[in-house]
Order: C-alpha cells, then structure tokens, then sequence
C-alpha cells in the first residue's frame, strides 16, 4: 500500500480517483487548489508516495505547484506526475523542465490504467 | 668557417660517403649475421642441455622408483602387514613403524615419510604415527599403485608420492599398497646441477649464464619445479604460477620439442629449448634471455661505433689540410679580379704552385694584359661618335620644318566639323519636343496608376536592383508608420531588424528569380504578411530589373485564429475533464459492481451511459484533432517506414469487427518489393486504419481488400470495398469537413461517426507529402479509396 496526494480542482476528478485508488488498494488523499495543497504538504506525515497534480487549475496553476514542489527541501524528491486534458504537447515540455516524471493525458487512459501508471513511477523510483 | 657550398663541404660530404658507407654496410652485414650464427648456436646449446637434463630427470625419477620397489620386496615388511591384516596386532603396527623409521627412511634424506595402506586404502603403518589410520582409498596413488609402480605427476606439498604394491612373497597375492614420499630438493638440485657438480660430473658451459633458467611446467601449465625457489629464496615463490608460453604449448598440444626465440612468463624475450615428457605431461624448458645471449653482438657494435668515429676524425682533417692546399691559390685569383675590377688594370699575380692553378694564373695574366690594351683603343672610338652625332642633330631640325606643313592641313579638317554640329543641334531640338510630349503622357499614366496603387489597403513598393524605391503607395507610410521623406528600403529594412533581414529577402528574390512569401511576421502589436516577387522584363531577355514588395496587415485575421485557439483550449478542457469523470464512474460501475446490479434495466442504462461518453469523448478528440491539424501545430516525423508490417497489423486490429459483419477483410501481399516510405509511422497508421475501418462499417455484405503497389515516386495502398458505392456528385464532398456521405448512398450508421474521418485523413496525409483521394466509385459495386506517400529516397 502506497500513499497518493491528488491535486485537482475538478470535484469529480479527485471524488473518482479517491474511490479508483481506494479500489486499488491504496491510500489517498485529494485537495482541489494549490495554496491548500501546498499548505496540506507543509505538515503531512508521513509524505506522500506520489503526487498527482494537475496542470489547469483557477487559484494557482499546475506549473506553480510544481515549481514550490521542487524547491522544497522537504517535498522536491517525491515523484509528481501531471495529470491533465490540455493537449499542448509543449506544455508538457515546461513541466519536465520543471522536474515533472510523467505526463498523462486523463481522458486518454481509462481509470484503471492510472492507477498502474502511478505505481509504475513509483517503483522506478524505488529502483 | 665552412661555408655551405665551398669545396671544403664537398669534400668532406665525398670523403665521409667513400669512407664511411662501406664500413656501415659491412658492419650491419655482418652484425646480423653474426646474430643469426649465435642465436642458433644458442638455441643448439639449450637443446643438448635440456635434453641432458631431461636424461638427469628421467634418471631420478628411475631411482626413486627403484628405491620404492626395493622397499615393498623387504622380507619384514612383507610378514608385518601381513600380520597387522590378520592380528590388528598395534605391537606389530609399532615394530613395522621402527622399521621404517630406523632402516628405511634413514637410507635417504630426501625421504620425507613412509606409508603402507591395506587393500582398503587404508594407513595400516607409517613413519609418522599421526597418518596411520587415514582413508587414502581415493587417492590416485592407491588406486594405480595396486597394479604397478606408480609415480605421481603433480608435486602436492612439493613431494613426489611413488606408490608400489605389496605382495606376498610366496603366493603372490596382492597385501596392500607401499607408499614413499619424497622431498622434491632433490630433483632442484638434478635441474639446478648442483647435484652433478656434488658428483663431480661434467657440467654445461651454460651453467655459467646468469639468465639462465631451467624448469619443469605440468600438464595444467603451471611451474611444476624451479631449482631457484629453494636455492635462493629458500621459499616455493615460483611454484604454482601460470606457464602459457610457446615450449609449453607445443609440447601440449603436439609432443613437438622446441629451440627458438620466444617471450618467456616473465615477458622477457628469451632463446629456449624444450624437452617434453608426453606420459607425464610435464614440459622441460630452458631459456636465457637474448639480453644475454646477444651481449657478444652489442660487444662488436660498441667496436665498429669506435672504428666508425675514428675514421670520422681522421676523413675531416684530411679535407681540411687538401682544401688548405686547394683554396688558398684560388682566393689569391679572387683578390686580384677584385683589384681588376676597381680599374686596376696594370695588377697582376703571383703564384708559383708549379700545378694547374700556376698555368691559370698565367693565363689570368695574360687577358688583364690584353684588357689593359683594348682600353686604351676605346677612348678613341668615343670621339668618333660624338662626331656622328652632331650629324644626326642636324638632320632633326629639317624634320620639323615638314611637322608644320601638315598642321595647316589639319585645322582646315576641323572646320568641317564645325559645320556639320550645327546640323546636329537642329535636330536635336525636334527629338526634345517630341520628347517633352511624350513625358507629359507618361506622367497622366503614372498619376492614374497611382491613384489605383493608393486605394488599395496593401502596402506595395517597386523598387530597382539596387533597392531603390521607384514606386510606393500610401498604405506603406500607413501600415509602417513611416514619414514618406525617410523612406528608403535601407530604413524600411531597418524597422524589421530581427525579424526578418528584408534587403538579404529581397536580394535572394532577385537573385533566383522567384517569389518570396513571409506569411507572418510580428511588427509592433501587428502582425504583417509580406511577399516579394522579382520584376522580369521578357522583352530584355529575362531580365530583372527590380522586385515588388507587398504588405498586407494580418493582425485582425490572427486575432480570429488566436481567439478561436483559444476557445478550442477552453473547450478541450472544459468538455474533457466531466467527460472523463462520466466514462471512469461508469466503467467503475461496471467492472466492480456488476453482481449488485440485478435489474436488467439499470445495467442497460449505465452501459449507455458508458458508451455514450466514450463516443463523445472520441468526438471532442476528433474535433481537437482536426483543430489542430488545421493549425498546423500536430508534429510529423518524417523517417523512412516499411508500411507492410502496418497493414498487417492494421487488417488484424480490424478483422473481428469484419468477421462480425460477416465480411471477408483480405490485404494482398504485394510480389514485387515495396520501398521505404517518407512518413510518420503512428500518423499513416491511423490514416490507413481509418479507411479499412470506414469500409467494414459502410459495407453489409462481401469482401474488402487491401493492396499495396509502388507507383512512381509514391507508395500507394489502395483499400476496396463491395458496399453501395457514391454518386458522383457525392463524391466531389466527400473529404470535405463534417462531410456526412448521405444515407440514400452510403447505408451510414450516423452514430458511429462525426463525420471528420476522411477529413482528419486527408489533413494527416497530406500534411506527410502524401495523397488521398476516392479512386473509383459507381453506385451498387463498391469504391476504391487510394492513399499515397513518397518514397524515402537513399
């Protein structure tokens, strides 16, 4: 059993992959903005295994997150994976440079397969 | 001094080539033979030296055979073991150990132990009392010494094991095993010759070398014995290590017994001899190094070095004292001409050689004399010609008079020159007002062309080859914002620094001849469109005389297609993101519920729900898809791509929906080779599965079939079916966007499609250098769809 942290502003998204994770077998916790997200990580304990962030949101956006993520002494080592349905191929370039170890596309992949993907990041990782 | 080019350098380059070549010819000669003489000598030596050794050695292993045979026919020994066999008597056991201690193993010093093993292999007595009782059975020694004496090959704990049966004296029958151990000095010191000089036998020369080295190697290649490793260290250093080298192999593999020059273990060049011991698999070698062997020869080129710089010294001062003798008379010469030269003429030399040099010293004498003669003739021959040339002056000043005659002659010419401009002029004047005329009809023109190139909202410039501006309307100065005064296409280009260098644009127009299109540059907060086309006069041979350059401000056209990029962003995520979330929740419903739902009804209506949002996210990706094709923003890769392996793929992926339909879905395997194509793999698949895929779905009953040729520059497949066919006036809409083929042609299940497919199909191939088009089609016997891409050149 592994630890998730979902970032998503999108009520369905993080109430879908709460019970798709949950099925799975493994932990989760979601937030729906990044400010609170950030704020939530300052304290977590233990940290999250993987974060899953996504890359449209209205408070503060997926790059954003990401960017504190990775400055962080505390969080910058936890794999992030960026979730989202903005096809812009080069929008998924700025998030590698930033550090970003995955990009999916929601739609493109049905819920299961997230699930797998995921802890496929986090093996390699562990590797 | 020696200069480069006197005869002293020559001389003593000759004298140094006739001296010392034959020497360095001779010496080179003869060193490399000397070296072969000695090399094979070397070798020869080593050869009768080894196998002396090899005598020695076979004579030591003899003698401690014999001395282990000699000690299992002792009479004690014999009635012992028989006893201990039969009593367990330890009293026996004892006394057979004292035996052996006291009148055996004090025979011989190199005799480490004694042992006597029972048919069991087992030790019954021995010389040190810890041994008795141990298990031998294995032990090759037991198992060979039973039958026949028996020697071991390989020195475990630097001990020969000779192992002999023992047997009864009277009857024959085998008692038990008779086992000697000896020390393996002995046979270092056989090798080393040590021994020899004990026994005051002759001893090889060689002996003498310091490099020598004489050594046995077993069948494993490993040094075996090394007289220096008890001589001098007093410990087993070289035992044991690893003996790859040529004698060994060739021993090893073809019993070939060797003298030559060869690298040794220690990687040191080495002339060696071998001996090889075929039944034991141990190898005899002895080698010196060539260092040593060759010292002889190093001897002889230290002397001819000698010999050489001797005759060096004595070649230079012979040149010295012959040019001494040879130059000096010639540099007195040197001196005189120089005098000679000065004017000098009554100088002479003197030089009494008595040789050749004296004679040409004479000689020189004697032309200073007859030069010092024809000096004095000269002078009176210079009076002569001053005479002759007061003559000539004279002539000069008639000349002259003749000069102005023929100056009168050519002012009257000129006169008539005068005459005929005045005509000239005359006629000049009527071409002018002729010519005023005609300018003011021009300037009409101009003025209705330019009210003509001002109404229109492009910016448009004639300029000359030499980026002169010859022409230019208002929009210019409008879309620039430029004054009219300052502008000159230097300052115009000027405006678009770092965008686009629009004189080097404007050159590259002139210089090939063709047109220039830069469909969108950033100026200010407008976007601009330029074009530059070269000006061909076809009447002067094709020549360019200039370019025009148009402007057109595209900026309200970008912020359309800007504005609708954006809506399709928004769109995308908008439409996406609940979509996703229908389509997951359902088919979580679906895989992990299914035995909670009873009601038929109810998994009816979730499996509509499910599907439904798969088909409509598959639209809004269609739709996405299209956009940005459209934009040109999907990236191609263009890399050469055997489209075979696709096909199949593609027939398989589609063949169960066939087989659903109960339609045949064959791809002809083409006979002749089909080239690489130019494409993006995953983009030609899709397109190429979009027609098979549309095919399946618009046929009811028949086959579809798939072929692929090569035509021309192009691969091209070409996807047939048997369905209703499209009318002709069907067809000319058909890759036309939203395009719905219409059901009274095509019985077209419209749920299944949005009507982008042949659209999206057209976009992507064409997009990769390719074509699509709808080859044949009549109503009631099916179409032909046909798809091309380039082939990948070499």
């Amino acid at each position: 059993m592994s630890k998730f942290f979902l970032i998503d502003d999108d009520v369905f998204i993080t109430r879908m992959y709460e019970r798709v994770f949950r099925m799975a077998n493994h932990e989760i916790e979601t937030v729906n903005d990044g400010p609170e997200a950030l704020k939530l990580l300052e304290t977590m304990n233990p940290l999250p295994d993987v974060i899953a962030l996504d890359a449209i949101m209205p408070k503060m956006n997926g790059i954003d997150v990401l960017q504190k993520i990775r400055a962080s002494e505390r969080l910058k080592n936890i794999p992030v994976v960026i979730l989202t349905n903005s096809i812009n191929k080069e929008d998924a370039e700025k998030f590698f440079e930033l550090g970003a170890n995955l990009f999916l596309i929601k739609m493109e992949q049905d819920s299961m397969e997230i699930v797998r993907k995921l802890e496929e990041v986090l093996r390699i990782k562990n590797k | 001094m020696i200069k480069l080019k006197s005869i002293k350098t020559k001389l003593l380059i000759l004298f140094l080539l006739v001296g010392l070549l034959p020497l360095a010819v001779w010496g080179v000669f003869n060193i490399s033979a000397a070296r072969q003489d000695l090399e094979r000598e070397i070798a020869n030596k080593l050869l009768l030296f080894a196998e002396a050794k090899e005598g020695q050695v076979y004579a030591f292993l003899d003698s401690i055979k014999s001395r282990t045979i000699d000690f299992s026919s002792d009479g004690f020994i014999r009635d012992s073991i028989k006893e201990i066999i039969k009593t367990r008597s330890s009293r026996a056991v004892q006394d057979l150990n004292q035996h052996l201690v006291k009148n055996k193993q004090s025979l011989d010093p190199t005799l480490a132990g004694i042992l006597i093993l029972d048919l069991k292999g087992k030790v019954v007595s021995a010389t040190d009392e810890k041994e008795i009782g141990k298990d031998e059975a294995n032990d090759e020694y037991f198992l060979n010494g039973q039958k026949e004496v028996f020697i071991t090959d390989d020195l475990l704990g630097h001990q020969f094991i000779v192992a002999s049966p023992l047997t009864d004296k009277e009857t024959g029958e085998l008692l038990g095993v008779l086992v000697n151990v000896f020390k393996t000095e002995k046979l270092y010191a056989v090798l080393s010759g040590e021994l020899q000089k004990q026994e005051g036998a002759l001893t090889s020369s060689l002996d003498q070398a310091g490099t020598l080295e004489i050594y046995l190697v077993d069948r494993e290649k490993e040094m075996l014995v090394h007289p220096r490793s008890t001589q001098k260290t007093g410990e087993y250093y070289f035992i044991g290590i690893k003996i790859d080298t040529l004698p060994v192999k060739k021993c090893l593999e073809n019993k070939e017994e060797i003298a030559t020059t060869y690298t040794n273990y220690a990687q040191q060049q080495v002339i060696g001899a071998s001996m090889c011991f075929p039944q034991r698999g141990w190898t005899l070698v002895a080698e010196i190094t060539t260092e040593e062997a060759f010292l002889p020869i190093v001897e002889m080129e230290t002397r001819l070095g000698i010999t050489a710089a001797f005759l060096i010294v004595i070649v230079i001062l012979v040149t010295f004292l012959i040019a001494f003798i040879f130059t000096r008379p010639i540099k007195y010469l040197h001196e005189a001409t120089e005098v000679i030269a000065q004017g000098n003429l009554t100088y002479r030399v003197n030089i009494k050689t008595g040789d050749e040099i004296e004679q040409l010293a004479s000689a020189f004498n004697d032309m200073v004399q007859k030069l010092e003669e024809s000096h004095s003739g000269l002078e009176e021959k210079v009076r002569e010609k001053t005479k002759e040339l007061a003559k000539k002056i004279e002539d000069i000043g008639k000349t002259n008079k003749s000069l102005a005659d023929a100056e009168s002659a050519m002012l009257n010419i000129l006169e008539d020159a005068r005459e005929l401009e005045k005509e000239l002029a005359e006629e000049k004047e009527s071409v002018e007002r002729k010519v005023v005329e005609r300018t003011r009809e021009l300037g009409e023109e101009q003025a209705r062309l330019m009210a003509s190139l001002n109404s229109i909202s492009f910016g448009f410039i004639i300029a000359d080859t030499t980026h002169h501006i010859i022409i230019k309307n208002q929009a210019v100065a409008k879309i620039l914002g430029i004054t009219d005064e300052s502008m000159t296409m230097v300052n115009i280009s000027g405006i678009f620094q770092g965008t686009v260098n629009l004189l080097e644009q404007s050159e590259r127009c002139i210089m090939e001849r063709r047109n220039i299109d830069i469909p969108e540059i950033m100026f200010g907060s407008k976007f601009l469109k330029l074009f530059i086309a070269p000006i061909i006069m076809i009447r002067d041979h094709n020549e360019v005389i200039g370019y025009v350059l148009l402007f057109q401000d595209i900026t309200e056209a970008k912020v359309i297609e800007r504005s609708r990029e954006e809506f399709f962003a928004v769109a995308s995520h908008e439409l996406r993101t609940p979509l996703t979330a229908i389509r997951g929740n359902s088919e979580m419903i679906q895989d992990l519920y299914k035995d909670k739902i009873v009601d038929k009804d109810m998994a009816g209506m979730i499996s509509d729900i499910h599907e439904a949002s798969t088909r409509l996210i598959g639209i809004v990706n269609d739709f996405l898809d299209v956009s940005r094709l459209e934009q040109g923003k999907t990236m191609f890769k263009k890399e050469p791509v055997d489209i075979l392996p696709i096909i199949r793929e593609t027939c398989k992926e589609i063949e169960p929906l066939a087989k659903a339909k109960n339609l045949v879905l064959t791809f002809n395997e083409p006979k002749e080779t089909i080239p690489l194509a130019l494409t993006d793999s995953t983009r030609i698949k899709q397109a190429i599965s979009n027609l098979i895929d549309n095919a399946v779905k618009y046929t009811e009953k028949g086959t579809i079939t798939v072929i692929v040729e090569k035509d021309g520059n192009s691969v091209a497949v070409s996807v047939t079916d048997t369905g209703k066919g499209i009318s002709p006036e069907n067809q000319s809409l058909l890759f036309r966007k939203f395009q719905q083929a219409g059901e009274e042609i095509l019985t077209r299940d419209v749920s299944k499609s949005t009507g982008l497919g042949l659209y999206i199909t057209k976009l992507v191939v064409e997009a990769m250098g390719g074509k699509v088009s709808l080859a044949k089609s009549a109503l009631g016997e099916g179409s032909t769809f046909r798809l091309t891409m380039p082939i990948a050149s070499r």
